[in-house]
């Protein structure tokens, strides 16, 4: 979860509308090649999963996906290059900071010639686990610590995996070897908003609850109590 | 008189001429609009649209009138004022007034009649 600006929270309580733009950097991220923005930007979409089939599981590392498509120009969007979209809220008057909204990397792209306009499929830092692991059998820390020295990611310090030993990883994948170790800690991989690798665990998903709440979630009280609701 | 050329496939109409106009049809071929709601278009595409009416006539004039107008699609020369040289020649163009609403079809003798109404006449190509 990312932190937001008082000023964010209150324009999501009210009417508001919402403002995307898109950054476009080498694969590598270490130099933007072009920012898009909403006069430019024709449709733009991320989709999200945390649990690999449609029920609660665990071992999962699925790789979040964006949809874009905007008006490219004679920008030369690179090879895999990475991307970066932002949104932020507005009301017209009052306009909070932008929220990075995921880390992504081109996979497939189609140019509409007569248009001008590019549409683009990718994935993020998920997908790039599909490597050979090369260490031999150590334990779960030390394969994180060196499949993000790898990649050049980073765990997000929520992330509280099983300190376990990985017995003969030299044939898995990345992938594989992050999939045994979400196993072990009954969690689900996942890939956060700002790009690090988080580990979900499954009971740490909220409880549900019947508090009250207001349409950010914030608990309405009443003289400093919150108010239960019944479910009839 | 209106000075200017209009003849259907063969059938001369210039002398004949109440009114006369050749606008443009302007369309795209596609329209992209951005997540700010900005229209791009595409495709630009002008098409010539020939619109006349006919000054009383004769029941003989309105019948070959209207035997010239009712193949649906026509060989135009006409005169277009933005064109060089005035006058556009062997065009093929659709009648896309409805002709029965202009001229009036008599069924019980036979004839047709003229009624006053607008004939519009638009290009197939652009």
């Amino acid at each position: 979860m990312q932190n937001v600006s008082e000023t964010y929270l209150t324009l999501l309580s009210g009417l508001h509308d919402v403002e995307s733009k898109l950054d476009v950097y080498t694969r590598d991220g270490s130099q933007i090649v072009a920012t898009f923005d909403g006069d430019e930007i024709v449709s733009l979409s991320t989709h999200r999963k945390l649990f690999p089939e449609n029920h609660p599981s665990i071992g999962g590392a699925v790789a979040n996906e964006i949809d874009a498509s905007f008006f490219v120009g004679d920008v030369e969007i690179p090879k895999m290059a990475m991307l970066k979209p932002w949104s932020r809220l507005t009301n017209g008057e009052t306009v909070s900071e932008w929220v990075q909204k995921g880390v992504f990397w081109v996979d497939t792209r189609k140019k509409d010639y007569e248009t001008g306009v590019l549409t683009i499929h990718g994935f993020d830092g998920i997908l790039q686990l599909e490597r050979m692991n090369t260490l031999n059998s150590t334990s779960s820390a030390t394969l994180l610590n060196h499949i993000c020295t790898t990649l050049g990611f980073q765990l997000d310090n929520r992330t509280q995996a099983a300190s376990v030993t990985v017995k003969d990883p030299t044939y898995y994948t990345f992938r594989e070897i992050m999939q045994m170790i979400a196993a072990v800690s009954a969690g689900n991989w996942i890939m956060t908003d700002v790009g690090k690798l988080l580990l979900v665990p499954l009971n740490g998903i909220p409880a549900e609850t019947y508090v009250l709440v207001d349409n950010i979630g914030n608990a309405i009280t009443f003289g400093g109590d919150r108010i239960l609701t019944e479910v009839v | 008189m209106i000075d200017v050329t209009l003849t259907i496939d063969g059938r001369n109409f210039s002398s004949r001429l109440s009114t006369y106009s050749v606008s443009k049809e302007v369309s795209y071929s596609k329209t992209v609009t951005t997540i700010n709601g900005k229209e791009r278009y595409f495709g630009r595409r002008d098409r010539d649209v020939v619109v006349f009416s006919l000054i009383p006539t004769t029941e003989l004039d309105a019948l070959a009138d209207y035997n010239a107008l009712k193949n649906g699609v026509v060989t135009v020369n006409y005169s277009e004022p933005h064109y060089l040289g005035g006058v556009k020649r062997n065009v093929q163009m659709a009648v896309v007034s409805n002709l029965d609403s202009v001229f009036l079809l008599k069924s019980i003798n036979g004839k047709v009649y003229y009624s006053g109404g607008k004939i519009t006449l638009r290009a197939l190509d652009v």
